[in-house]
């Protein structure tokens, strides 16, 4: 799976500024459309464009796979300890920061970087089968 | 507090993949899967009542509560996943890779369960039922048989068109009405023409995920090839979530007369189909999921007359036996399935709990069938409540046919674990009717003296014989049938509705 | 012209023809998702009107559940896309 030098040279040049672009949707989620599920697909799209022209294995030996699964699991468990958090302060996921817009704001990251993470786990999963390089 | 019982399993279910990653000791992630199976059993004991989640006010928030109609499909749920826990910790060979994840799959199960049943808004509804039906199709898959990857498939697109469907008959029912909280829907709803037909499309789906009568072809397949833990769970719990969904469909959306009449004469010929279908099986397996097929047409015909406590009632005590007689004839069973090679000639225990199993779900009294079969008969009329008896009378005649071929046969050696779990299910149907208030009554015994007759009757006709032979179509030309088939039947519910 | 719910219904009804006509399991993943599709199309034209305002400090907002519900929908059907093509995977594998 392997492609040409001018198509490997060119991702490897674009993959950070779509992880830039990605932390920008997440972060502007509370004022303007976005939010955490759309960041967190193009974060895994900059991993996943990475894999399609460079080869599997060769991806796989810098992102490992634990990684991705350990980041997934625990934004999961974070979150429902953000709800859990909520109830000292009245209900379960109460607004409880002061701040504008509140507890959307770190909702969405974790959110972003679980799917992010599940997204690109998944990718791994798949290509495990049908790897050829 | 009540989202609490949502939270711990889902906390949990996470926790046990860290661990996996993270290759701690087998110790450690059991610990994590009993803590997440009981901790919400502690919530459910101490709360009580409505509250909207994060403190909004009702018609900007989600609602959850826990009222008389939800506290029945709980306590059944709890118990029932209780003891199934206990069951599926030695059944899975834990040096397989892959069972921690089933151990967090099973979680995650528990967790949609809890959220489905105590939800009280349309959308949280089917978002939870969602996570625990994804739960399921992974579950099945799991399965090393031949045929478990097809019925997982086959599951997995009728599941989901439903869900589809589903969820477009709830928008049409917010363009109506404008909210989504089942109060302020029965509070705002006018009768319309395009409300009727969002209460019809909606029922068609949940109708196909609980699998009542012309519905049902993937029920056999899926109930029979998974693990038998997960067969428990399958039968019940997973399809007692849209028999909720109904309930909860029928009191925000009331239906008109003939089409109430229409659905109980679908329940009564779904009650008469599984015990039909039960006695032509070969397999133990696959009979007793046509049994959940009949069974779930007695919940059916509760919901239909508004009874919906006595639904709910029929719905635990089906839990409490059906996941009993799953994990005894699993157990049982384990080398092979087919009736006649395999039985509890020599294990006494086992024997007792299924003969109890099977008077309890048989609705002889004082067990807890009886008691709910009661009140579902005390809620409808005269020409009705034959139905009933004569579905008591079928479906003993049907686990008379499985007893005796149990008999005839020897089984291996069974863990202890085993024979613990079927009896304590079995214990927990005759003492929930106990304290439910059901006594002995003579009168039953004549039931199981008629249905004794009616099986030798039958067996000497030679009509048990007759072989009901499934060829191995491929999978896309079943799937295909039974989607046509889902769209004549929405057809002919939207049919009904058109005066 | 047609109005985006009639369109979304219409490619729902496409998508329940493709699951009814064709036999191989990947097409049928693929008739699923268009249903998906249709359903979401017909959300959107719920809550759209063409003179009212955007749901952000509003005066006279368009209504911005439908599009949240829909999010939640994609969701679960990406994630159940990927489980079927992981069992298609696992059935092929096998030997049918």
């Amino acid at each position: 799976m392997k492609m040409s030098v001018v198509v490997r040279t060119t991702t490897k040049m674009t993959s950070p500024f779509l992880v830039t672009y990605a932390a920008y949707i997440m972060l502007h989620g509370h004022l303007s459309p976005g939010g955490g599920f759309q960041g967190g697909v193009i974060l895994a799209v900059a991993v996943i464009l990475l894999i399609t022209s460079h080869g599997y294995r060769k991806v796989r030996k810098k992102f490992k796979f634990n990684w991705a699964s350990l980041i997934e699991s625990s934004a999961g468990a974070m979150l429902v300890l953000l709800g859990i958090a909520g109830i000292a302060f009245g209900a379960f996921y109460s607004n409880f920061l002061p701040t504008e817009g509140g507890i959307i704001l770190p909702f969405n990251i974790i959110v972003g970087l679980e799917v992010g993470a599940a997204f690109t786990f998944v990718f791994y999963i798949l290509l495990r089968w049908v790897e050829s390089d | 507090m009540i989202p609490l019982m949502v939270a711990f399993p889902l906390l949990f279910a996470f926790v046990i993949v860290i661990l996996d990653t993270l290759r701690a000791k087998r110790t450690l992630i059991k610990a994590a899967f009993l803590l997440g199976v009981v901790l919400p059993a502690w919530v459910f004991l101490t709360e009580r009542g409505r509250e909207i989640v994060g403190g909004w006010n009702r018609a900007a928030g989600i609602e959850v509560g826990i009222s008389e109609i939800n506290a029945p499909f709980i306590a059944g749920e709890l118990i029932l996943f209780t003891v199934v826990a206990l069951y599926s910790i030695p059944y899975f060979d834990f040096r397989n890779k892959k069972t921690p994840k089933s151990l967090a799959l099973l979680l995650l199960l528990h967790a949609g369960l809890m959220g489905a049943f105590i939800a009280g808004d349309f959308f949280n509804f089917y978002i939870y039922m969602e996570i625990a039906s994804v739960s399921a199709f992974a579950l099945v898959a799991f399965s090393d048989e031949k045929g478990s990857k097809r019925a997982a498939f086959k599951y997995l697109i009728l599941s989901l068109l439903a869900s589809y469907l589903f969820v477009f008959a709830i928008g049409i029912i917010y363009m109506e009405t404008g909210y989504l909280n089942v109060e302020l829907v029965a509070e705002n709803a006018l009768p319309s023409r395009e409300l009727q037909a969002a209460l019809g499309i909606a029922f068609a789906s949940l109708l196909l995920k609980a699998g009542v009568f012309p519905l049902h072809g993937w029920l056999p397949d899926a109930h029979s090839i998974a693990p038998t833990p997960v067969s428990a769970v399958l039968s019940g719990a997973v399809v007692k979530a849209p028999a909720y969904g109904m309930i909860l469909l029928f009191s925000a959306l009331p239906p008109r007369e003939t089409f109430r009449e229409a659905v109980m004469g679908l329940a009564v010929a779904s009650v008469f189909f599984g015990i039909a279908g039960a006695l032509l099986q070969k397999d133990a397996k696959r009979l007793l999921a046509y049994h959940t097929v009949s069974q779930m047409g007695y919940v059916l015909l509760g919901t239909a007359s508004m009874n919906f406590v006595g639904a709910a009632y029929y719905a635990m005590a089906h839990s409490l036996f059906k996941g009993g007689l799953f994990l005894s004839v699993g157990s049982l069973g384990k080398k092979s399935r087919k009736l006649g090679e395999f039985g509890y000639r020599n294990a006494p225990l086992m024997a007792f709990s299924v003969l109890m199993l099977s008077l309890a779900i048989g609705g002889v009294s004082p067990f807890i069938g009886s008691y709910a079969k009661g009140i579902i008969s005390s809620g409808l009329g005269g020409t009705w409540k034959w139905a009933v008896t004569a579905g008591t009378v079928g479906t003993l005649v049907s686990f008379t046919k499985l007893n005796y071929h149990l008999s005839k046969g020897e089984t291996g050696d069974l863990a202890p674990i085993e024979k613990l779990s079927a009896l304590v299910l079995a214990l927990a149907t005759l003492c929930a009717g106990l304290y439910l208030g059901a006594e002995p009554k003579l009168s039953d015994a004549s039931y199981i003296f008629a249905a004794v007759l009616v099986f030798f009757a039958l067996k000497f006709s030679g009509v048990l014989e007759r072989e009901v032979r499934g060829e191995a179509k491929d999978v896309g030309k079943d799937v295909n049938v039974l989607v046509a088939v889902f769209v004549t039947f929405m057809l002919g519910v939207l049919l009904i509705q058109w005066p | 012209m047609i109005s985006p719910q009639q369109a979304g219904v219409l490619i729902m009804l496409i998508g329940i023809y493709g699951l009814m006509a064709k036999r191989e399991p990947i097409k049928l993943v693929l008739s699923i998702n268009v249903v998906s599709l249709g359903l979401v199309l017909f959300f959107i034209g719920l809550a759209y009107s063409p003179e009212k305002d955007v749901p952000i400090m509003p005066t006279d907002p368009v209504d911005p559940l439908p599009a949240t519900l829909m999010l939640t929908t994609l969701v679960v059907d990406v994630a159940i896309t990927s489980l079927a093509l992981a069992i298609i995977l696992r059935m092929r594998r096998d030997g049918s």
